[in-house]
């Protein structure tokens, strides 16, 4: 089983540990882990933007370096869906790319999901704890269907979870709205947090980085230095 | 109606400030959100369903021409005359001359958006002819100076009763009186003299049904009987896209319209209006006209947006949006907020207009994913960003920042280097602490915020480092 | 070119009609009116006694208010019954439909016609009643005008047993069997009138009537 890990272009740049979190999981479920050196981001927010020409030329650099794998693991839902569902229609034009793009997409994996529902991981490398409250980011939960997944893992992990009000809720993050619209963006994040921190929960755990340091980001403007807020994989693969 | 989309931002920032608005978008969020949670679940199946009314919508679409032809047919054999109208000010001659030719002095109105779209009062008004709001939101509207509606089915949600108190005690003349019940009395009351003394009636149509020839309304209220069956003549104005084949296709629709709208499993009326008034019948009108309007939807057809045209108008877009609840409707800017306001504004009152409103959403697709019809919301959003692009219409530094950031990716050394730089910058910035509370690159993120501090080196520096 | 034309034109040209494709497009259409295709519905038990019981249930959580009797003889009796209860005035506006029944018998003061503002009690029969929704169908007529559920604030209605069908798909069903075509005004009623505009709050009794009652009439 040759498995790539696709990295993400926020985690490369802002929370490397958290790629090295995924990295330690994916060998812990018995893949032979690759991290292929040239990937950069996935066009995501060229496509969003509306900018068709360069997302057409990421989504061709990604399946060119990832078309030769078993599995491709990414550990953020967003764009995991971007690979899987968008690249398809972004390469409609093309069918012989469109045909590579979804002969990918079959093979493109959220990583909850895949330590869950491919390699079935039993054993939990990490240890976490306290109590945590799971926060569902939008487009790993509604065209993904991540919900289950890792509040499975974190109960493998021993993790208690304590569910928020609105965890399905956006958190207002949005990729270009959270800069376009700071203060809409920050205000539904206010909901966010209260709703999350309404818990009591030791940390705010997700799976998607952008809505992690927009929580962050929001908790921090809000004077609560406590509250920890962790990216899914960490917690796994937490040594305390 | 005038748009006041190009000033959203603006609108926003006046929302966000209003502790009243923000009070009473809290309050209606979640009986919306929470009723329809619960009135979905009354459907054996209502994914099928919805994929039913999305197959419904999609074919009369199709060869709309023709379902119009038919329904004309039908509508006109019942005795209803049948008349079009291109846009807004077509729409306005045509219910002037109607009121004209029938000596009207005044025109009770039910709830239709297309009205608010066309100005429609403005020019009843200018005419010598009162128009009446008759459904309590939009009444309420009429008597505040024709304030603008912030929701399409709840026009003042963002009203507080403390409010509608004062209004109602202003215009009336009456004591001021708090009591919920009491103040719908008042207005039924003050409504009842509009209903008999009005010599024509003014309703919108939620669907067109080309096998009768007739017109669907739903209401809670009642007003939208009243407007149909007491005056002598009855105006439905109408979008060309609300036609549907058959009764059974009501019937289907009618499962999915309240539930997603109010979390109703069944609106208290829904009313079949086929033709005019019967030998020997003592009500209903002895005119019916239909008015059906382009006013940009027959661009749409055929387009890559036609699957707006599904929309019925239910307001599940709005009620769910993390955007909507957190501005209310008004910020908008025209008479249809939230999500299927964001793309239709731009569609129907010219892209260039409403530059924001596409960009004024998270994608999260919570739309997508409650809407009846299964409108693909979020992928018409980024469809219309894209043709923001293609016309030029965004900001220079927008399209350069995209077009630099896009470059780069495609070019892995120099990404590599460009983001070990970019991420050391960022934690000089951070000066050791956790978070930076001030980024000039991207000012609109720390309005409300803190920005996360980097580690420091890039994962692909450290995985390197780590596999020599 | 007027309007109409105008914008026949433009959905011919953006859907590339042509007199080719118009005919088999045609020919599609009619036979979408004629197949009357039925949705996915949720599962209704269609026995007799069961949609009698699901149509009080629903009445009951619109907030409508049922009786049921045995006849339609034993009606003028039930409604009398019900008015005193309520301290209403034992008077009404009934649907000339209706006329024929004793209501001078129990001391009703009937007036058969269609209702006027000053009218405060409204009877009517119903064309059926749908039990998936607690839904009463009224169609207009010489005999059964609108008005009289609208007008007054309180409407009585008289629901024969045999008149209850499972959906607005039968419903329809009957009209066309029934009627043939559709009535001037059909008036599906679930309920009193009700607002939720100020503060979400629902209020009974906005514009149509606050009070709805149902007789059941259970061998009729």
């Amino acid at each position: 089983m040759k498995v790539a890990l696709f990295v993400t272009c926020l985690i490369d740049l802002m929370r490397p540990r958290v790629g090295f979190a995924a990295l330690e999981l994916l060998t812990a479920a018995g893949g032979e882990v690759e991290v292929p050196e040239t990937q950069t981001c996935c066009g995501q927010p060229a496509w969003n933007s509306g900018d068709r020409a360069s997302a057409i030329r990421l989504a061709k650099k990604l399946i060119a370096e990832f078309e030769g794998f078993d599995y491709v693991v990414v550990p953020s839902g967003s764009c995991a869906d971007h690979i899987k569902h968008e690249y398809p229609a972004i390469l409609g034009d093309e069918p012989e790319w469109q045909a590579r793009a979804v002969a990918l997409g079959r093979r493109v994996y959220e990583l909850t999901d895949f330590l869950v529902h491919v390699v079935r991981l039993e054993a939990v490398p990490g240890r976490f704890a306290g109590r945590v409250t799971y926060h569902d980011s939008c487009t790993g939960l509604r065209s993904l269907g991540i919900k289950a997944q890792p509040r499975a893992l974190l109960k493998r992990a021993g993790v208690e979870v304590l569910e928020m009000n609105g965890a399905e809720e956006c958190c207002g993050f949005g990729g270009t709205f959270s800069v376009k619209f700071g203060e809409i963006s920050a205000a539904i994040a206010e909901r966010k947090c209260a709703n999350a921190c309404a818990t009591g929960a030791a940390a705010i755990v997700g799976g998607d980085l952008g809505c992690l340091l927009n929580i962050e980001g929001k908790l921090r403007r809000m004077g609560d230095e406590t509250t920890q807020v962790l990216h899914i994989a960490e917690v796994l693969t937490a040594k305390s | 109606m005038k748009s006041r989309a190009h000033r959203f931002k603006e609108n926003a920032a006046a929302s966000l400030a209003n502790p009243v608005l923000q009070a009473n978008l809290r309050t209606a969020k979640g009986k919306f959100v929470d009723k329809r949670a619960i009135a979905i679940k009354e459907l054996d199946d209502f994914e099928a369903t919805r994929e039913a009314a999305k197959d419904i919508r999609n074919r009369v679409l199709e060869h709309l021409d023709l379902w119009l032809e038919k329904f004309e047919e039908v509508a006109c054999a019942r005795g209803a005359k049948v008349l079009w109208a291109k846009d807004g000010e077509e729409v306005c001659r045509l219910v002037v001359e109607i009121g004209k030719q029938h000596g009207v002095k005044k025109a009770v109105k039910s709830k239709s958006m297309l009205s608010e779209e066309a100005g429609l009062n403005q020019a009843l008004e200018a005419a010598g002819i009162r128009p009446v709001e008759t459904d309590l939101g939009e009444y309420i509207l009429q008597i505040n100076d024709n304030e603008p509606p912030s929701h399409i089915i709840a026009p003042v949600v963002h009203k507080s009763l403390d409010e509608v108190a004062d209004l109602f005690a202003k215009t009336h003349k009456t004591p001021r009186k708090t009591d919920i019940p009491a103040l719908t009395r008042e207005a039924r009351e003050v409504l009842r003299e509009h209903f008999l003394s009005a010599e024509m009636g003014i309703s919108g149509g939620n669907f067109l049904i080309a096998e009768t020839g007739s017109v669907a309304l739903v209401t809670n209220e009642g007003n939208g009987r009243m407007v149909t069956t007491l005056p002598r003549v009855h105006v439905v104005i109408t979008g060309i896209e609300k036609v549907i084949p058959t009764l059974e296709d009501l019937a289907t629709l009618m499962r999915l319209l309240p539930r997603s709208a109010t979390g109703q499993s069944i609106s208290n009326y829904v009313s079949l209006l086929t033709g005019v008034k019967a030998a020997g019948e003592s009500d209903g009108p002895e005119h019916l006209y239909f008015i059906l309007v382009d006013s940009g939807r027959a661009g749409l057809v055929g387009s890559e947006f036609q699957d707006m045209l599904r929309c019925i108008r239910c307001g599940a877009c709005m009620n769910h949006c993390p955007v909507y609840q957190t501005i209310g409707g008004q910020a908008y800017g025209w008479g249809y907020p939230g999500p299927m306001g964001s793309v239709l504004t731009p569609l129907y009152t010219g892209l260039e207009n409403a530059l924001d409103l596409p960009h004024a959403a998270t994608l999260c697709n919570q739309c997508g994913v409650v809407c009846p019809v299964k409108i693909p919301l979020p992928d018409l959003l980024r469809r219309l960003r894209e043709k923001q692009l293609e016309n030029h219409l965004r900001p220079w530094f927008e399209r350069m920042a995209l077009k630099a950031w896009a470059w780069v990716a495609e070019r892995p050394s120099l990404y590599a280097l460009a983001t070990r730089f970019g991420v050391r910058y960022l934690a000089w910035l951070a000066g050791g602490q956790k978070s930076i509370p001030l980024l000039g690159i991207a000012p609109g993120w720390t309005q409300g915020r803190d920005f996360p501090a980097p580690e420091g080196k890039t994962f692909r520096e450290l995985y390197r480092a780590r596999s020599r | 070119m007027t309007s109409r034309e105008d914008i026949l034109a433009r959905l011919r040209a953006r859907l590339n009609r042509s007199e080719a494709n118009a005919a088999a497009a045609r020919a599609a259409l009619e036979a979408t009116l004629a197949a009357k295709a039925i949705g996915p519905r949720p599962a209704i038990d269609t026995q007799k006694s069961a949609l009698a019981g699901r149509l009080i249930e629903k009445s009951l959580a619109q907030s409508s208010t049922v009786d049921c009797v045995a006849s339609l003889a034993e009606a003028p009796a039930a409604v009398a019954r019900y008015l005193a209860t309520n301290g209403l005035p034992a008077q009404a506006v009934v649907w000339p439909a209706l006329a024929a029944l004793d209501w001078a018998g129990v001391g009703l003061a009937i007036q058969a016609r269609g209702a006027v503002d000053a009218d405060r009690v409204g009877i009517t029969g119903c064309f059926c009643a749908i039990a998936e929704t607690g839904t009463l169908m009224l169609c207009s007529g010489p005999a059964t005008p609108a008005t009289v559920s609208l007008l007054p604030e309180t409407h009585i209605a008289l629901v024969p047993a045999s008149r209850i069908v499972p959906a607005m798909e039968e419903a329809f069903a009957l009209a066309r069997a029934e009627l043939g075509a559709l009535p001037r005004a059909v008036n599906f009623v679930s309920g009193p009138s009700r607002t939720g505009d100020i503060e979400q709050t629902i209020v009974l009794g906005a514009h149509g009537p606050s009070r709805v009652h149902l007789l059941l009439i259970e061998g009729a």
